[in-house]
């Protein structure tokens, strides 16, 4: 009501600005007049008495504006006083409104920074048309819950679904760039045509895909991406028409993206998805990576959606009972897919990051607090000069607001500062939906943030502040009754909840961190130090036939094992500690599958001769793969230990044969199997899985392989080896790139990059929390001393042992603490199942982190309550007597 | 000789026995004039000097934005009538809210009185 009064009268002053002026004007000079015809009937001569009434009324012009003033702008009026007085009264103590700007920014600052990333990939939308209406079609199998669908899958979908304008397909994939200086390994999709209008992008330049483009056969076309194009062509529009070499294949530029195109991931090129999905074999279980997108009919939700793919896949179920056994379809927000792995992590971090800037409000709410009594006597004054109590609140919110204001300002700063930082720490843990950086929505939250703060530690020491009495506050003599026990009350439980808060995110951080170290401890199962990986991807064209990739990674190998510094050198198909690999269906001899239940899915390693040897994987029974076994010779097969318990249990595997494919099949040759080696972990946090090592000669027979990676065992520092390793591919073929150069140790680092970033950002947390908490409860038992010096020294004067007082002190430090460690046990054993997701070899209610951290908790309190405790201990009694 | 000039004009010299007037008291004032019956501006002024005794000091002028915000805020209200002397003037009257306030800052402004009394008498040792 207050506001619509204040806007009526805005309103007014600007559409009724003649009358109320003309009447305003009116009213003056007839006051002028009446008190100069008053002064020349009391015998002044009509000119010196208009002159003296017109001084004696004084500055006509200023009291017109301070009269408009008062018609008009009333609110902001009153909130620039009191942003003016906030601003002389924090001025005057500097000390307190630095600690509080730097406590607030720091807690605003960290909120900010998270909320940046929470923004950029949970809640800013994708960058294509509507995107809201964007899904994912996966598939699930009994024995993967999620994975792209089959080719033949995606069509059926694509022709069949009635939920969707359309089904577009993209492959994730990467092609070698030749003929434009070194040779460049380019992120490259395979798209149908179908794709970019779907998302409602459109070439920047030239045409997108046309359906004649997209098909075996069609034009070899490529449309290039912004960055790309400016990076290797200088964004120059003669690009258009030219041709460019990707795997030993010319293709013809045709388009430009827009710039800041990115379909989960950056990508250099986009082709054609037909041509490459020609190659695919006729096998609905082939799930080569195929991310099918479709966009919702308006009026379809994504419920409806999801029932007719179920029913498709029902269908195509029955339909291809071999493959297509217990196959289901789903139908996910795309966004929400892209997102779901991190999301839950990102929410535990801004949940935390909020708890800091909790107890940082706590803090300055006490400080405030203290604060309050030296201030007693100017908020008495003003109440007796006619200031209600809640214009004085007012005024006192004003400050807290100014204060969280100037925090927000230095939090941005400091928010913009911590962002390079974060994200380098955060690595590969977040998809690329996008770029995160500050944007409306992050001032936003900010601004939303400061005020709350603000609010939330300004208004209780200002309902406290403005409720005294004004008499005793007056009347110095009565001090130390003043500040009675519902503000030390107040006090007491802002740093009991502090307390109880840190104590929650430090026993998060303690599981997290236990987990960790868990994490790290685990043994891959190979020795992971000395070894040097590199990627060879060669291209499908220039290595066409199986003899020529052979040859091609022969004689590397040896090449690679005769540099000196190199003690072996091998190589695979997919190394371990990534989290992924590929799964293959197989058989064994004389146990043909009953039904599809009994397909057999493990882990396909095709490998070189001497590379488990070079990761130094135990043998445990039989021999390793030798350079005899090739396409030539007795297929052979080393399997793990895994893979000889779970499938030959009460028989030894040696000498069993194997078959690719999930059926038996004349066609396909039988691998024997011929030696047994230890376990190696896929990834750190889960449970080594079956797997097959075939040698590469004869796994290429089978299915073609066009990249492997590359591993060197080596006596020094592995990074020393890696341009001789690259002067010895570029000896064997100028032309191939050799990318990815790491160590097994940054790989393996790598895969814990999730673990690693929230297990650190909640540490970091924790870590503050803690700090903000102990202060505050520094500060309060500081000023419990100050307060009650008087009292100590009469005690002491009354006979009371020094070491009576620091127990006392003491006493009621740690009472406080207990009772928030207390509080912090109850929330900590509510809210770490919101971690479980999050621990390894740990359980949410881990024992030994609910006792060890409540126990450091209460030493590190111990040591702030001591120091204001010896203070108290030392107080002379005459000195303290004669204080107050 | 003039008639009695209630707030003598603060550039004439010889203040030394008026009181500046405390901010925040004004409103007061003009409620208790205006609690008497209703005036225009130049009546609500020498009402004042009259129950003031002549004992405050403001320029004329500054009565105005008082009793325009006084208006705004329900306190009083205002109309045209016409004056004495047979002018148009503008009339103020007391509003419901008017009395109310009257009475609280009354109440007020006697606490606080006796309050700068009671600390105007603190001895300096006892600070």
């Amino acid at each position: 009501m207050k506001f619509l009064a204040y806007f009526r009268s805005v309103a007014a002053k600007f559409f009724h600005r003649s009358q109320i002026e003309n009447d305003m004007e009116e009213e003056l000079r007839s006051h002028i007049r009446d008190r100069a015809d008053d002064l020349v009937r009391s015998g002044l001569p009509r000119v010196e008495a208009e002159r003296r009434a017109r001084i004696e009324f004084g500055g006509y012009q200023k009291y017109k504006e301070e009269i408009r003033d008062s018609l008009g702008a009333h609110f902001i009026e009153t909130l620039l006083q009191d942003v003016r007085y906030a601003f002389r009264i924090l001025r005057k103590s500097p000390g307190f409104t630095l600690v509080a700007v730097l406590t607030l920014a720091l807690g605003i600052g960290a909120n900010t920074a998270i909320f940046t990333v929470v923004n950029a990939v949970l809640l800013r939308p994708l960058p294509f048309r509507d995107s809201g209406k964007l899904c994912l079609v996966t598939e699930s199998l009994p024995s993967f819950p999620l994975l792209g669908p089959s080719y033949q899958n995606y069509v059926d979908f694509r022709d069949q679904a009635k939920s969707f304008e359309g089904l577009a397909a993209v492959h994730i994939d990467r092609m070698n760039l030749t003929g434009q200086g070194d040779p460049q390994r380019l992120s490259a999709q395979m798209a149908t045509a179908s794709l970019l209008p779907l998302l409602g992008v459109d070439a920047l330049e030239g045409h997108a895909f046309t359906a004649d483009e997209d098909r075996y056969g069609g034009p070899a076309v490529v449309l290039l991406s912004y960055g790309f194009w400016q990076r290797n062509f200088g964004g120059s529009a003669s690009v258009l028409g030219k041709n460019i070499t990707l795997n030993d294949q010319s293709y013809t530029v045709t388009g430009i993206l827009p710039p800041g195109f990115q379909l989960i991931v950056p990508v250099d090129v986009i082709v054609p998805f037909a041509p490459w999905a020609h190659g695919l074999p006729d096998d609905r279980n082939w799930h080569p990576g195929i991310t099918a997108i479709g966009r919702l009919k308006a009026g379809v939700t994504l419920a409806q959606a999801r029932a007719e793919m179920a029913t498709i896949a029902q269908r195509l179920d029955k339909q291809y009972p071999v493959y297509d056994t217990d196959m289901g379809a789903h139908v996910d927000g795309m966004q929400d897919l892209l997102v779901q792995n991190v999301r839950p992590a990102l929410l535990v971090l801004l949940g935390a990051v909020a708890l800091v800037l909790l107890i940082a409000c706590g803090n300055i709410a006490n400080l405030l607090l203290a604060r309050a009594t030296s201030r007693q006597r100017e908020i008495a004054v003003r109440t007796a000069l006619g200031a209600g109590r809640l214009r004085i609140v007012r005024q006192l919110l004003t400050e807290s607001v100014l204060l969280a204001v100037a925090g927000a300002a230095l939090g941005l700063l400091l928010a913009r500062l911590i962002m390079a930082p974060l994200l380098s720490l955060a690595a590969k843990t977040l998809p690329n939906v996008g770029k995160i950086g500050l944007d409306a929505n992050v001032l936003a939250f900010t601004a939303t943030i400061a005020l709350l703060a603000g609010v939330l530690f300004g208004l209780a020491p200002a309902l406290q502040t403005a409720k005294f009495d004004i008499r005793p506050a007056l009347s110095d003599a009565s001090r130390s009754a003043i500040g009675g026990s519902g503000r030390h009350r107040l006090r007491n439980i802002l740093v009991v909840t502090e307390v109880a808060l840190a104590l929650v995110l430090l026993i998060g951080a303690g599981l997290l961190i236990r987990s960790f170290s868990r994490l790290q401890n685990v043994q891959p199962g190979f020795e992971p130090s000395h070894l040097l990986l590199a990627d060879v991807p060669l291209s499908p064209k220039a290595y066409a036939q199986s003899a020529q990739r052979m040859e091609f990674f022969d004689q590397l190998l040896q090449r690679t094992r005769n540099l000196p510094g190199v003690i072996s050198a091998g190589a695979a198909l997919v190394l371990p500690v990534t989290g992924s690999g590929s799964m293959i269906h197989f058989n064994i001899e004389g146990r043909p599958p009953k039904t599809a239940h009994d397909y057999i899915l493990i882990g396909y390693r095709p490998v070189s001769p001497e590379y488990l040897q070079t990761l130094r994987v135990p043998l445990l029974q039989g021999r390793m793969l030798d350079n005899s076994d090739t396409e030539r010779g007795q297929y052979v097969a080393v399997v793990n230990e895994d893979m000889a318990k779970q499938y030959f249990p009460r028989e030894s595997a040696l000498g069993k044969r194997i078959q690719l494919g999930a059926l038996p099949n004349n066609q396909v040759p039988w691998m024997t199997i011929v030696g047994i080696v230890g376990d190696v972990k896929q990834s750190l946090a889960t449970e080594a899985s079956s797997e097959m090592y075939i040698p590469y000669r004869q796994a290429d027979a089978m299915l073609p392989i066009f990249t492997m990676s590359v591993v060197v065992r080596t006596a020094n520092d592995p990074h020393s080896e890696a341009s001789a390793l690259r002067s010895a591919v570029h000896d064997l073929n100028p032309n191939q790139p050799l990318v990815n150069f790491r160590t097994m140790q940054e790989n393996i680092a790598a895969s814990v990059s999730d673990p690693r970033f929230r297990t650190m950002l909640l540490g970091i947390f924790a870590a503050s929390a803690l700090l903000l908490s102990i202060i505050g409860l520094y500060g309060l038992m500081a000023y419990s001393v100050a307060q009650r010096t008087a009292e100590i020294g009469i005690r002491l004067a009354l006979g009371a042992q020094r070491g009576d007082v620091m127990r006392m002190i003491i006493g009621d430090g740690l009472k406080l603490v207990l009772i928030g460690v207390a509080l912090g046990l109850g929330g900590a054993f509510a809210l770490t199942r919101l971690l479980a997701l999050f621990l390894f070899g740990v359980v949410p209610n881990d024992p030994a982190t609910f006792v060890a951290v409540p126990v450091i908790l209460a030493l590190v309190a111990l040591v702030a309550c001591w120091i204001p405790a010896r203070r108290a201990m030392r107080i002379d009694p005459m000195v303290a007597l004669r204080y107050e | 000789m003039y008639p009695p000039n209630p707030f003598r004009g603060a550039t004439l010299p010889n203040a030394s026995a008026q009181a500046q007037i405390l901010p925040g008291t004004l409103d007061l004032l003009i409620l208790r004039a205006v609690s008497l019956g209703p005036l225009h501006g130049y009546g609500i002024l020498l009402r004042i000097g009259q129950i003031s005794g002549h004992a405050l000091l403001i320029e004329q002028g500054a009565l105005y934005p008082g009793l325009f915000r006084l208006v705004r805020q329900g306190l009083l209200k205002a109309t045209w009538g016409t004056s004495e002397n047979n002018r148009r003037a503008k009339f103020y009257e007391l509003t419901t809210a008017g009395r109310k306030r009257l009475r609280e800052e009354t109440a007020g402004w006697n606490r606080l009185a006796a309050a700068i009394a009671s600390a105007l008498a603190t001895q300096p040792e006892e600070v």
